[in-house]
């Protein structure tokens, strides 16, 4: 049987072949899931992410079974890209030409691009996996008639980003099949172990439930409470003052998309006393002062916050709408530029949550005894 | 000129007299099965949604007929568009609006246009279309005098099927909303940082110290030196930027051209996959002004090449 074969043919019965074929695939696996080793074969890393699959393909699990397969084939991508220093179409790796075909690096012609150490080039489209996975920006590209220039070190991250796509597309394509083995569920619960490592590590280091402190604020947020103008007031109060607060101070860790503040509170009053009133403030300092004009506003912060369309919420009302989650930078950045005056420390933040969540992890360390 | 709104009587004039259906460009008659319509009949805002057009007799008869205040369509393509279901792509777009550019060197009040903004608002257009054609080699793009700006509609294969994040992405290189890494001046996006720069800084003045929060101190630092920055920067260069401002002060400055170039497109628009927009040859009421497809952008006059007859005979 190929190596290749659970990529390409009939997945159960694969597996059943693979299990009379030998243990070893397993028993690799479930090291690579431990980090006793650092380099699995073909294998072993599909049997990871059919492991994955089984928890859905948008799981914590399934991120870490890409992220397992992506240090385990970035040294074979490195060597593979040191050694294909002339145009291929097939590259060496053979899990890379099955999951990645048509990646078409291709060394530069272009003696000024070698001169700048940019010896490979792809379409501008093919680094759209880096772009979506948010890992990169065009910008952070030097890109020319179409093509990407990219170095050496780029191009073995562009085609681990790639690889880490079609993995994902996988483990997608896996959840759909009705996937009923031991071996391959006691993977699973291997990654769930360790997805369970790590989610309490995270969750240790953003913090639980604490009063806001707003020294600790981003930029962003200091200047929706100072006030803004009419063209961004809405977005700054009503958007992202009213998730940030709520998630601040309610629920810092949270990441799930359908989260109620009723799952994190049993009392309204956190919501009213210690959440509306800097919101309130707020908007009164916006010229016009934005409840005063848009009276109707003071609802829609309410409707941000999960309760639907009301002016006087109670817990029970905690699901009528979506509680909105924080916007990233980015969104900001493209939504309302003039809220965005960054400082050193947001230079590694996507989101302002995240800045205010380190502030306060910084000053813990600080005042830690 | 006074753009003042179209009454009911000179929209009728316009549907009857002027506009005929082969005003809609080529880009819009084929793809017309294909997208949602929308109408505004009374300058409240597009009510009429899901609209869908089988052939472009129906459609005239629709224009003709109903006399809209403002009419629209999707970028997007459907299979089902009276269901606004079975989105199969999108043009890519870019909405620049002359009333929003953050920075002007006319004396309009805000919300206003006139000659020179307008001529202000072509020439960032014409930078983003350079920027789309230079650095994406995209080649199918389309220019739409809109009534108070422009749009930049488009159509290459390439850019079609992007996803929301991703035109967001690559809106933010064409506008230039992120500033270059310091150590990393050269390549193509710094230089287009600093071209777009060398455009912004003369323009500024006491006002964009009030919207940008500029101290008083910086701005006339920043224009005494003026000269010399600019020749600077045509050579590439923050040297003399760096000089004379400190170190915060000048990334502040970064920020700041940052933030004026984020304002000069409405990102909205182009990450909206599902958007619609003022259809080609319709009457922009509002302004009296018709919605026009531009085919040389360099010599095209909205105030000439876009006036509806009705207000010539005003």
């Amino acid at each position: 049987m190929s190596p290749l074969s659970p990529l390409n043919g009939n997945i159960k019965e694969n597996i059943a072949e693979l299990e009379d074929l030998s243990e070893r695939y397993f028993l690799e696996a479930e090291e690579m899931i431990r980090g006793e080793i650092r380099k699995a074969g073909d294998i072993a890393l599909n049997l990871i992410l059919i492991a994955a699959s089984l928890k859905g393909s948008s799981s914590f699990e399934s991120r870490i079974a890409i992220d397992i397969f992506r240090e385990a084939v970035s040294k074979r991508v490195g060597e593979y890209i040191q050694k294909e220093v002339k145009i291929s179409p097939y590259p060496d790796v053979a899990f890379c030409i099955a999951l990645e075909p048509e990646l078409k690096l291709k060394l530069s012609d272009d003696t000024f691009f070698e001169k700048e150490g940019l010896r490979f080039r792809v379409k501008w489209r093919e680094v759209l996996p880096s772009i979506k996975s948010k890992k990169r920006k065009f910008t952070d590209f030097y890109i020319e008639k179409g093509f990407v220039y990219l170095d050496e070190r780029e191009a073995i991250e562009l085609y681990l980003d790639r690889l880490s796509e079609k993995a994902r597309e996988l483990v997608e394509s896996y959840s759909k099949l009705d996937i009923k083995h031991h071996r391959i569920e006691g993977l699973a619960q291997a990654l769930t172990k360790l997805s369970d490592t790590r989610t309490e590590r995270i969750v240790g280091l953003q913090g639980k439930q604490a009063p806001l402190k707003e020294e600790h604020f981003p930029p962003c947020i200091k200047l929706c409470i100072s006030g803004m103008g009419s063209g961004a007031r809405n977005y700054a109060i009503s958007v992202l003052l009213t998730a940030f607060l709520s998630y601040a101070r309610i629920a810092p860790s949270s990441n799930t998309k359908d989260a109620r503040i009723s799952d994190f509170i049993d009392d309204i009053a956190v919501v009213r006393n210690e959440i509306i009133p800097i919101i309130e403030a707020a908007a009164e300092r916006c010229s016009p002062p934005l409840f005063e004009d848009q009276p109707m506003e003071r609802q829609n912060v309410y409707y941000h916050l999960g309760f639907g369309l009301t002016s006087n919420p109670t817990l029970e009302d905690a699901q009528k709408s979506s509680w909105y989650f924080v916007p990233n930078c980015d969104k900001i950045r493209r939504e309302a530029p003039s809220l965005c005056r960054p400082e050193k420390l947001c230079r590694n933040v996507k989101n302002p949550l995240t800045y205010y969540i380190r502030k306060r992890f910084q000053e813990g360390g600080k005042n830690a005894p | 000129m006074l753009l003042r709104e179209a009454t009911p009587e000179e929209r009728r004039l316009y549907y009857f007299e002027e506009w005929k259906a082969s005003y809609l460009p080529d880009y819009m008659t084929k793809s017309l099965t294909m997208r949602e319509f929308a109408f505004d009949y009374n300058g409240e805002g597009p009510k009429d949604r899901y609209r869908n057009f089988v052939t472009l007799t129906q459609f005239e008869g629709h224009m003709v007929s109903s006399q809209p205040y403002a009419a629209y369509s999707s970028v997007a393509f459907y299979r089902e568009p009276q269901k606004r279901s079975g989105w199969l792509s999108a043009e890519l777009v870019f909405d620049i609006d002359a009333k929003d550019l953050p920075v002007r060197s006319c004396k309009c009040r805000k919300g206003d246009v006139c000659e020179v903004c307008m001529e202000e608002a072509k020439e960032f257009v014409l930078s983003i279309s350079d920027t789309l054609r230079d650095i994406f080699s995209l080649k199918d793009i389309k220019f739409v005098y809109s009534g108070r700006g422009y749009h930049i509609r488009v159509f290459d294969e390439e850019v079609l099927t992007l996803s929301s994040q991703e035109r967001a992405e690559l809106l933010d290189y064409v506008a230039g909303n992120v500033v270059p890494e310091r150590e990393n001046l050269k390549g193509r996006y710094p230089e287009l940082f600093i071209k777009k720069a060398i455009k912004i800084l003369p323009l500024f003045t006491a006002d964009v110290r009030k919207e940008f929060d500029q101290p008083t101190i910086r701005v006339h630092r920043l224009l005494k030196y003026l000269p010399d920055v600019l020749e600077d920067l045509e050579n590439d260069s923050f040297r003399k930027l760096r000089e004379i401002l400190s170190n915060k002060t000048y990334l502040s400055l970064l920020e700041t051209i940052r933030e004026v170039n984020a304002g000069m497109v409405d990102a909205r628009v182009t990450v909206d996959v599902k958007r619609i927009l003022r259809i080609p040859g319709s009457l922009h009421s509002k302004v009296s002004m018709i919605c026009t497809p531009v085919k040389n952008l360099e010599s095209f006059d909205p105030f000439r090449d876009a006036v509806p007859k009705f207000v010539m005979e005003r």
